[in-house]
């Protein structure tokens, strides 16, 4: 009987692609008997385009999927029987000329192969196979045979496979009706190949034709959508997963499928897990979306097992010599690897830490860091400036990070700083003693910012000398120097970590991992510093901008900060005080900040690093020629960072540069600011961390200043490191004679006698009074051992309203502190007081003790004395001590329910830490090199334009790395 | 090909040098530029501390020293002290401190504690005064000792007394609260500090007073200055000098506690008698027959001190004389007749100051208003106008008045300390004996005028010149409320032939005002 070849094709859209492919159509040698055309879906020119060939249309209202769309088309056929055959084409297979012929001739040839498949060629370069058959593993996982290969005949002698692809696919009628047709169920990935293996179990062949081709283009009509965007390749993983899964709970036999489906989402878990570790996040959507399609899905996968029991007559074992075996998978998986580290590391250019100086300009700074630190050695904890112990255990550190009752006040319930997890973070690298990890960070603080500026230049500069200028620039730092010897924990962390997020954010281009790890930093750096936020939210917005196509691993980069900072945020702002976000963490002190030119200079306390009291004489011309050597010095790295302006690529110094000015107004403006408040008098934000960026960014435009010189950099470069060097001399000097704030203490910050009551009744609290300088008073009420760095609160810090809890506390001091009538033993007894504290009053920064103050303190004293419940201890390190006789500790338990604190608490915590996990979890270097770098589009030597992996990195100018 | 070289040269330094300037220009703006500064108030609440009840201790009756048979010292009060008082809004309750160093039985004879409980109405607060005098004719001690019943403190000077032969001074330390005070001592004479052991640590316990003999720290001195501090508690310290020349008494005086070291020192209501007689070369006075000002310099540094004595009549008369430091010196009254005067002291280091008057038997009372200074020395009844200057409030008495009693044979002395500005509302207790009169002295450069009256009474408007006084004539055993009185500075002196005291008026205590706490 004369064989009835029915061409189908279905179109979607309009193009050169369906013109092409009609083309082609109408010029096979063998041109089939029918033409059916189906016009999928919406586009109006697709009727028009598909009426230049005769045929019968069928015309859908809505797009469906390829196989849905044959099915309508084989509908308005009657049946040929035997001789009758299906010839699949979509809107991009442009078969060649003798494609049909040769498809026909090999199904004439063999009665018992049912379907058969073309060699699919790509469709710009006619000599690169795209797909030809496809198999599936042992555990039926989709395997396509042949993959992006130059057609060098190497495959010809296949003729056998699993399954073909439906493009271009000639398929018997019969067979096709026996089988009911592609799977309702299943989109456009692996529709074929269930066809396929359905037809084999149903005792039929399936070959592959290797002298008929038929290219493609990957439109997504028929097979998954090969596009190399973003949206195509979630797309195509999305419709890649839940093929997979629809086909494992399809193909399982008997009740096993209860199993598998009780099994989805634990694998779904496991697979998120491997993918995030695997540093491919962006598969994570695709994969639960997969998971929840196939689960709720049940209709379909009744019919389809209902089917294929219907048609399957061979067994599942009949399949096994066409599985690809696992040696084979883990060769192919091993070549893949081995191609994706060449294609990346072919253009990596290593560090040679050690051949460049790295390991020496550590060293240096290790010894200068010991040696200047030498006053610290040997002690197990510091205080001075803002520098407070840390908490006593490490869950009582961890406990602190939570939403609920911040501890130093009656009754606040308020979310915790983001620099609580910091803080406990620090105190667990030194779990037997939190406090020591203080001790540590002041040691390695100089050593660690410059190996990390060192790391970053070595991004930048391949010349040794340049890079030890940046590291050892920045890890004597005038703002580094003046934050270890006034005592700002948060400051030096925010300096440490710095350089660190500026390399992660540059290696951030290629690499999850890295992106992951900048996230974390940047949380850290923001935990420590919040007046940097506009400054890193302004250089992030930059980032994004000029990234291009690899914007979404900056995209999330501001995440794990979003979610520490959102429950505070949202505090602040329903407080009314959104201002007050920007404050520092940690200990509230009072500072004297240094004028705006001392600023401009990178020395945020007063004094220029003591460079002005150089000579020890009064204000006069000497201290004048010191000023002059400062600003001397400083120009020097200034002139250089603009010699980096004229330099052929000035992008990088011009970013530099912009970076730079950035921070120095951020400082300026931080040092205008004043939402903290320690008692009466405001302290003005910390202007250090702004200075970081600013120096930091200053020595990076420096450097590629003296990149210009080329081989004769080395000149500048030894100038700008003598440079450095010499504006820190004084600072050092000062922190070796020990004269600085920072000094070894005990680690306590209340009386010993305090002390030692709270080691029995940890709840017992201490109401510490300072008198202020207008003549005010303030009150703190602190429990068991005090003030930690983990337990202070900027919330309570910035307050500018009373609360309840607060106005009965006032009470309670505004009668202690008079000669008053009241009985403060049942406000004691009630608020857990068992002694109190009367500092030595307060003076505004730069001024001495009013006489107000000292009234105060005065009447303050007689007062307490003259209080027949409280009992005078004496003077101690800390003011005038007096206890109360019978604390009682029963009633101010009840002043901190902990059951006001759920649900918000569970919830927080839960969502902050999903997310710190997530970040960790891609952030953990597991080695695998990412496998979505390059897109399956863009094949070696494929494309005329020229290989897009290099980064667009705007920092990385090319000149000086062909040296 | 080097026409665009050059181009692209020229345009790589255009960007470059363009760059240069915004930055230049940035940095320039950024340093140069005024800041406007962001500054939030911090949280604070202004509380009104519940007040207290007032507590004001009279030291209690003229402590005899006698010897008893294995004894040889007893400190024994004979007799009870006429104490008048008075509150408004609130009533005082009078309960007797005990005083285990004091032998009396009876316990109206020694000191009593006037409390008087808080008016409930902050804006409205209550006032109370009291103040103590007693009249002694014994063997041992004769003369007229008042003083104002005054709070308890921690820190007070006590500028007065003698520990030479035949003068007693005793130290009354009465601690009213209800917590254990302790007390240290200072003592400065005309030779510097005294150390002497004993004097820091005494221990007074709660609601007793003690009673200690300055001359067991600092034998035969003579002029002493007392400075007593507390801690743990507040006590009122007060000095009960008697004097004895040969075998007859000559006087007694309670010194009450003057005005914290400052460098002006106002005193006022110094009644001068007899001054005429008085024949001081200019030297320090060393005698206890003429009158005096005590002044010592406290501090480390020496200056020198200039003693103004104004009256409402006379032209100021101004005595100077360089001081060392820690040492005590009495500086004479010089060209000053006889009438009541405020003396004002000053120097540029804080000092303390007070003035010693004598009543001689033989000597009138002294005017209100001093005569204008004559070189002759008149005799004693001169005709004495009638008040100038001042309203004449209850009377005076008539000028020349020779008896008022039964005449002492020794004669008496005052002692009058600096006094503490006063707040608008006080009251001030007259207490019985002799002719009293309230002096206030002005300070400031505008002239205050305030309501004055007996308690309960409407009073009537007077006024106190800028930089001047107003001695009022006031009736004795009465309690008087000023209105409106603020800085000024008050003191009640009583006169009678062979006879006198003063005492300053006390202010209201300041310790339960309102308090700004800024609570975290």
């Amino acid at each position: 009987m004369e064989p009835r070849v029915v061409a189908i094709i279905v179109a979607h859209e309009d193009g050169e692609h369906l013109a092409r492919t009609l083309r082609a159509l109408a010029a096979q040698t063998r041109a089939p008997d029918q033409v059916v055309k189906v016009d999928n879906g919406s586009t109006p020119g697709v009727s028009a385009a598909l009426s230049s060939i005769a045929g019968s249309t069928v015309s859908l209202t809505s797009e469906v999927s390829f196989g849905e769309a044959v099915r309508r088309a084989v509908d308005t056929l009657d049946d040929a029987g035997d001789s009758g055959f299906f010839w699949l084409l979509a809107q991009d297979s442009d078969p060649a000329p003798d494609a049909l012929a040769r498809l026909l001739g090999a199904l004439e040839v063999s009665p018992s192969v049912a379907i058969v498949g073309p060699k699919q060629m790509d469709w710009n370069r006619g000599d690169y196979i795209r797909e030809f058959g496809q198999t599936i593993t042992g555990w039926g996982r989709t395997v396509s045979l042949v993959d992006d290969e130059l057609d060098q005949a190497q495959h010809d002698s296949r003729s056998d496979v699993m399954a073909v692809g439906a493009n271009g696919m000639l398929v018997r009628e019969h067979v096709w009706r026996h089988l009911g047709g592609f799977d309702q169920g299943l989109g456009v990935a692996d529709d074929a190949l269930d066809f396929c293996i359905r037809a084999r179990l149903a005792g039929h062949r399936v070959e592959v034709v290797p002298n008929a081709r038929v290219r493609t283009a990957g439109d997504g009509v028929i097979g998954p959508d090969g596009g190399d965007d973003y949206r195509a390749s979630v797309r195509r993983a999305r419709q890649v997963r839940t093929a997979a899964l629809y086909r494992r709970l399809a193909y399982t036999r008997g009740l096993g499928v209860f199993w598998h489906w009780l099994g989805l989402l634990p694998n779904a878990l496991w697979r998120i897990i491997g993918l995030l570790l695997g540093k491919r996040p962006t598969a994570v959507g695709p994969e639960i979306g997969a998971t929840l399609a196939v689960m709720f899905d049940g209709l379909s996968l009744r019919r389809s097992r209902k089917n294929l029991k219907r048609t399957r007559t061979a067994p599942w074992s009949s399949l096994d010599a066409l599985r690809m075996p696992f040696a084979e998978v883990r060769r192919r998986n091993a070549l893949a690897r081995e191609a994706l580290r060449i294609r990346l590391h072919g253009h990596h250019v290593p560090i040679y830490f050690f051949a460049s100086g790295g390991a020496w300009v550590t060293l240096a700074l290790t010894l200068v860091s010991l040696v200047v630190m030498s006053p610290l050695i040997g002690s197990s904890a510091i205080s001075g400036g803002a520098l407070l112990p840390l908490a006593t255990d490490v869950p009582s550190a961890w406990s602190q990070v939570m939403f609920g009752w911040r501890e130093g006040a009656l009754g606040t319930l308020a979310p915790a700083d983001p620099f609580s997890y910091v803080a406990a973070a620090l105190a667990t690298f030194t779990w037997w003693d939190p406090t020591l990890s203080l001790v540590a960070l002041w040691f390695i603080a100089i050593p660690a910012a410059g190996l990390g500026a060192w790391m970053f230049a070595s991004r930048l500069s391949p010349r040794p000398v340049i890079r030890a200028f940046v590291g050892v620039g920045y890890g004597l730092a005038p703002t580094l120097l003046v934050a270890l010897s006034d005592g700002r924990p948060t400051a030096v962390i925010a300096h440490i970590l710095l350089p660190w997020l500026a390399y992660a954010a540059l290696r951030a281009v290629r690499s999850w991992a890295a992106s992951a790890t900048a996230a974390l930093l940047f949380a850290a750096v923001l935990a420590c510093a919040p007046s940097l936020g506009p400054v890193l939210i302004l250089v992030w917005i930059g980032a994004v901008s000029l990234t291009g196509r690899y914007v979404a691993r900056f995209l999330a980069i501001p995440l794990p900060a979003l979610a520490l900072f959102a429950p505070i945020a949202l505090w602040q702002i329903f407080a009314g005080n959104p201002v007050a976000l920007l404050a520092d963490p940690g200990a509230t002190v009072t500072a004297r900040l240094a004028p705006h030119w001392q600023l401009a200079l990178g020395f945020p306390a007063r004094g220029l690093g003591g460079w002005i009291d150089l000579t020890g004489s009064a204000p006069g011309t000497l201290n004048a020629v010191t000023v002059i050597v400062v600003v001397v010095l400083v120009a020097l790295l200034a002139a250089m960072a603009v010699a980096g302006l004229f330099s052929p690529t000035p992008i990088r110094a011009q970013l530099a540069l912009l970076v730079a000015l950035l921070g120095l107004v951020s400082a300026i403006a931080a040092a205008s600011i004043s939402v903290a408040f320690v008692g009466s008098i405001p302290v003005p934000l910390w202007p250090g961390s702004a200075l970081s960026v600013m120096w930091l960014a200053l020595l990076v435009a420096a450097a590629s200043g003296m990149s210009v010189l080329r081989r004769f950099s080395i000149y500048p470069a030894v100038a700008g490191l003598l440079a450095v060097t010499v504006l820190a001399l004084p600072m050092a000097v000062g922190l070796v004679r020990g004269t600085e704030v920072v000094a070894p203490s005990n680690g306590q910050t209340l009386p010993a006698y305090v002390v030692a009551r709270a080691h029995t009744d940890p709840q017992l609290g201490t109401l510490i009074l300072t008198a202020q300088p207008n003549g005010g008073l303030a009150a703190t009420l602190e429990r068991n051992v005090g003030a930690s760095l983990n337990n202070s609160s900027t919330a309570l810090s910035t307050a500018t309203n009373v609360n309840a809890g607060a106005r009965e506390l006032a009470t309670v001091v505004a009668n202690l502190s008079s000669l008053s009538g009241n009985d403060s033993r049942r406000a004691l007894t009630d608020l857990g007081i068992g002694s109190v504290l009367l500092a030595p009053a307060a003076n505004a920064p730069g001024s001495s003790v009013t006489t107000q103050a000292t009234e105060m303190t005065a009447r303050a004293m007689v007062a307490l004395d003259a209080n027949p419940s409280l009992e005078s201890v004496g003077k101690t390190d800390f003011g005038l001590l007096w206890r109360f006789a019978t604390p009682d500790t029963e009633h101010s338990a009840s002043l901190t329910p902990s059951s006001a604190t759920q649900p918000w608490r569970a919830i927080i915590l839960a969502g902050q830490l999903l997310v710190l996990l997530l970040t960790l979890l891609l952030a953990i270097p597991t080695g695998i090199p990412q496998a979505d770098i390059r897109p399956r589009r863009n094949l070696a030597g494929l494309n005329s334009e020229p290989i897009a992996f290099e980064p667009t990195d705007a920092l990385a100018g090319g000149d000086d790395e062909q040296e | 090909m080097s026409k665009s070289k050059s181009l692209r040269t020229s345009l790589m330094s255009l960007a470059g040098i363009g760059g240069a300037v915004v930055a230049a220009g940035v940095v320039a703006l950024a340093v140069l530029a005024p800041v406007p500064t962001l500054s939030l108030t911090a949280a604070s609440i202004s509380v009104d501390p519940t007040p207290a009840a007032q507590t004001r201790i009279c030291p209690g009756g003229l402590v005899d020293i006698t010897s008893r048979p294995g004894d040889a010292t007893v400190f024994q009060s004979f007799a009870a002290p006429e104490i008048t008082a008075d509150a408004r809004r609130t009533t005082i309750a009078q309960t007797p401190l005990p005083a285990p160093d004091n032998a009396a039985t009876n316990a109206s004879f020694g000191p009593q504690v006037l409390s008087s409980e808080p008016s409930t109405d902050p804006q409205d607060p209550a006032l109370a005064a009291g103040s103590q005098s007693q009249s002694a004719r014994a063997d041992s001690i004769s003369g007229l000792a008042a003083t104002a019943c005054a709070e308890a403190s921690t820190d007070q000077w006590l500028v007065g007394g003698s520990t030479e032969v035949g003068r007693n001074t005793l130290l009354l330390l009465s601690n009213a609260l209800a917590v254990d005070a302790t007390v240290s001592l200072e003592i400065f004479s005309e030779k510097g500090r005294v150390e002497a052991p004993g004097m820091s640590a005494i221990l007074v316990s709660a609601n007793t007073q003690r009673i200690l003999s300055l001359a067991s720290f600092a034998p035969g001195i003579v002029d002493p200055v007392v400075h007593v501090t507390t801690t743990g508690g507040q006590v009122l310290a007060t000095l009960q000098q008697t004097v004895t020349r040969v075998v007859t008494a000559s006087g007694v005086e309670m010194v009450q506690p003057g005005a914290a070291p400052s460098t002006t020192a106002i005193i006022p209501g110094v009644a001068l008698t007899g001054m005429a007689g008085q024949d001081s070369e200019g030297g320090a006075v060393t005698s206890d027959l003429a009158p005096a000002i005590r002044v010592l310099l406290p501090g480390t540094r020496d200056a020198e001190v200039t003693a103004t004595v104004y009256s409402a009549t006379t032209k100021p008369a101004v005595i100077k004389a360089k001081f060392t430091a820690g040492q005590v010196l009495q500086l004479p009254f010089l060209g000053v007749t006889d009438g009541i005067y405020t003396v004002v002291v000053t120097s540029e280091v804080p000092l303390v100051a007070a003035v010693r008057t004598i009543q001689s038997p033989n000597n009138p009372i002294a005017p209100v208003t001093p005569a204008a200074a004559a070189s002759t020395p008149s005799a004693s009844s001169a005709a004495g106008s009638g008040p100038v200057g001042g309203v004449d409030v209850g009377g005076d008495a008539p000028a020349g008045a020779t008896a008022g009693g039964p005449t002492i044979p020794g004669g008496d002395f005052a002692w009058n300390a600096s006094a503490l500005a006063l707040s608008a509302q006080t009251l001030v207790a007259v207490p019985a004996g002799g002719h009293p009169t309230l002096t206030l002295f002005n300070p400031t450069d505008a002239a205050v005028s305030l309501k004055f009256g007996p308690v309960g009474a409407p009073g009537e408007s007077v006024s106190v010149p800028a930089g001047g006084s107003l001695v009022i004539p006031v009736t004795a055993s009465t309690v008087y409320s000023l209105s409106g009185a603020t800085g000024l500075y008050a003191t009640v002196t009583l006169r009678d032939v062979g006879r006198g005291s003063a005492f300053t008026v006390p202010p209201a205590s300041r310790l339960s005002s309102a308090i700004t706490v800024y609570p975290r």
